[in-house]
């Protein structure tokens, strides 16, 4: 089995306070799909990716990556395979500087120092701030955070790529160079989003999800265009697809 | 912000600054900064004269680190009371009189001059370490010498998170002030406020905790590049040692 697919079977999760985020979620994603997980605040979009990276094992149910169970034995190995970028930069970004941030990852890899320096620079490169490898994190703007904070991932180079809120607090600048990098990227890949619009322009394929049950799942040009469905799970049309009144 | 209280960004951008003495390897600068402060305090109680040529280090480090002398007086200041409290009763319990460059003094006013001028010696010396090393840095450089793993990890997460935090603190402050309508900000309030703040902490540890795991954190933090010690490291370090240990024993003192 391909090391790139990922299967949720009936996967149900709650936190140690009670709240059951997901209940019963199952879905395939295949080698080199690209899929929008969307749904309202508290959908449990961002619990839904944590499990695909072992940060959270399910209460039932089970989850399988390239056909491996992940669980606490196994998450090590997982890990390697997939990268999660989360949604805020500044919980991931806290080396003295940009190039030893992004380098973490791959030495804690056991890859040699050349390698490491390879994969650095190329990261580095591929989103645009290696001109920023000696700064230190906490002197960067947002979208540049943002930008390392992606290489910080990259530089792993992972089969799966798992994105929480990419455009939130980006300048549409910033935000289409986060949209063209995602196109660039051609294994697997998971956004979880509010962005449709995003959604619209880089995924295939979408699952709706709302008080941690799948709502709906299928081809992006269906699902973000059927405004009763969105609207009933408490999203709207993307704008570029909205219908502006002007008066 | 917390952090402009604290003086953390003015240390930092100073530290930050590319000079000679920043590029000069943490670790190398740190031993040789805790030897100098052994020399120096190595020397009898009433010395004067054997300590004036170890002005030449931090003298060193200030001119080719382009540290702002202001910065290094404005931080002995603040440590000076400490000093003038161990030495100055010297001058009233010792009135032995005691010759200096031939000027007859009381024993105790000699040796609370040897006393200041051993503080600004170490002390300065300290303040300009920091001041030309990143605090990353100089803590990775002290696990490089020993000191144990964890105080550098507690260290660069406190460096990094103090700007996060610094900034969370100042949004719960003002999102009171904007509720508030000028009344005065009571006991009950501080307290939901520092629960608010402790809560934010909270999360915000479990979230970094869980970003550093899923990039395969295992306790330890590897650095690139680190280690390689360079021959202008060990020519500094080489130069700096042997003036310390001539001066200790060829200057004068016993
Ligand atoms: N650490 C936690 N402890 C307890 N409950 C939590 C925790 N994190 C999330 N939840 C709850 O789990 C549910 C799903 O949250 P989740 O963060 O996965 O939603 P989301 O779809 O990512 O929302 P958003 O769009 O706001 O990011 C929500 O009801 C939330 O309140
Ligand atoms: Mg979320």
């Amino acid at each position: 089995m391909s090391h790139h697919t990922i299967t949720f079977e009936g996967v149900w999760f709650a936190y140690p306070d009670g709240t059951e985020a997901l209940r019963g979620v199952s879905f395939t994603i295949s080698h080199g799909e690209a899929v929008g997980i969307i749904g309202p605040n508290g959908a449990g979009k961002s619990t839904l990716l944590l499990h695909i990276n072992g940060s959270l094992l399910p209460s039932r149910g089970r989850v399988l990556i390239g056909g491996l169970e992940v669980s606490k034995g196994t998450r090590g190995e997982v890990r390697r395979r997939v990268g999660l970028v989360f949604q805020d930069p500044d919980d991931q970004l806290f080396m003295p500087s940009v190039y030893e941030d992004v380098a973490f990852g791959p030495l804690n890899m056991g890859l040699g120092e050349e390698e490491v320096e390879r994969r650095v620079d190329k990261a580095l490169r591929w989103l645009g701030c290696y001109h920023l490898r000696d700064r230190p994190p906490h002197r960067l703007s947002t979208g540049q955070k943002r930008a390392v904070s992606i290489a910080a991932v990259m530089a792993m180079e992972p089969d799966i790529l798992i994105m929480d809120e990419p455009s939130s607090n980006l300048d549409p600048r910033s935000r289409r160079e986060v949209i063209s990098f995602l196109n660039g990227f051609i294994h697997t890949k998971i956004i979880a989003t509010h962005d449709l619009d995003l959604v619209l322009d880089t995924c295939q394929r979408v699952i709706l999800l709302n008080g941690g049950v799948v709502k709906a799942d299928g081809p992006a040009g269906e699902i973000l265009l059927d405004g009763k469905l969105l609207e009933e799970n408490g999203l709207e049309l993307p704008l570029s697809c909205q219908r502006r009144q002007w008066p | 912000m917390l952090s402009d209280h604290l003086h953390i960004r003015t240390l930092d951008l100073i530290s930050l600054r590319d000079t000679p003495v920043h590029r000069i390897d943490p670790r190398v600068k740190l031993l040789l900064t805790l030897l100098f402060s052994f020399f120096v305090v190595s020397f009898p109680r009433y010395e004067i004269e054997g300590l004036l040529p170890y002005f030449l280090y931090p003298v060193f480090l200030l001119l080719l680190g382009r540290v702002p002398v202001g910065f290094v007086m404005k931080r002995l200041l603040v440590l000076s009371p400490f000093v003038v409290l161990v030495g100055i009763f010297n001058p009233l319990l010792d009135r032995h009189p005691y010759e200096v460059g031939g000027m007859v003094m009381a024993g105790g006013w000699v040796s609370f001059a040897s006393i200041v001028m051993r503080f600004i010696l170490t002390a300065g010396a300290f303040i300009l370490l920091s001041a030309t090393t990143s605090i990353p840095s100089l803590s990775f450089a002290m696990e490089g010498i020993g000191f144990p793993r964890v105080f550098s990890l507690q260290i660069i997460l406190l460096y990094r998170y103090i700007f996060v935090l610094g900034e969370e603190v100042y949004r719960v402050f003002r999102a009171r002030e904007v509720r508030s309508f000028g009344r005065p900000l009571r006991a009950g309030d501080l307290a939901d406020m520092m629960g608010s703040i402790f809560m934010r902490t909270l999360d915000r540890s479990e979230r970094v905790h869980r970003a550093m795991v899923s990039r395969g954190f295992d306790g330890r933090i590897r650095r690139p590049r680190a280690g390689r010690i360079r021959g202008r490291d060990i020519l500094f370090f080489a130069i700096f040692l042997s003036l310390f240990i001539s001066f200790r024993f060829y200057g004068g003192g016993p």
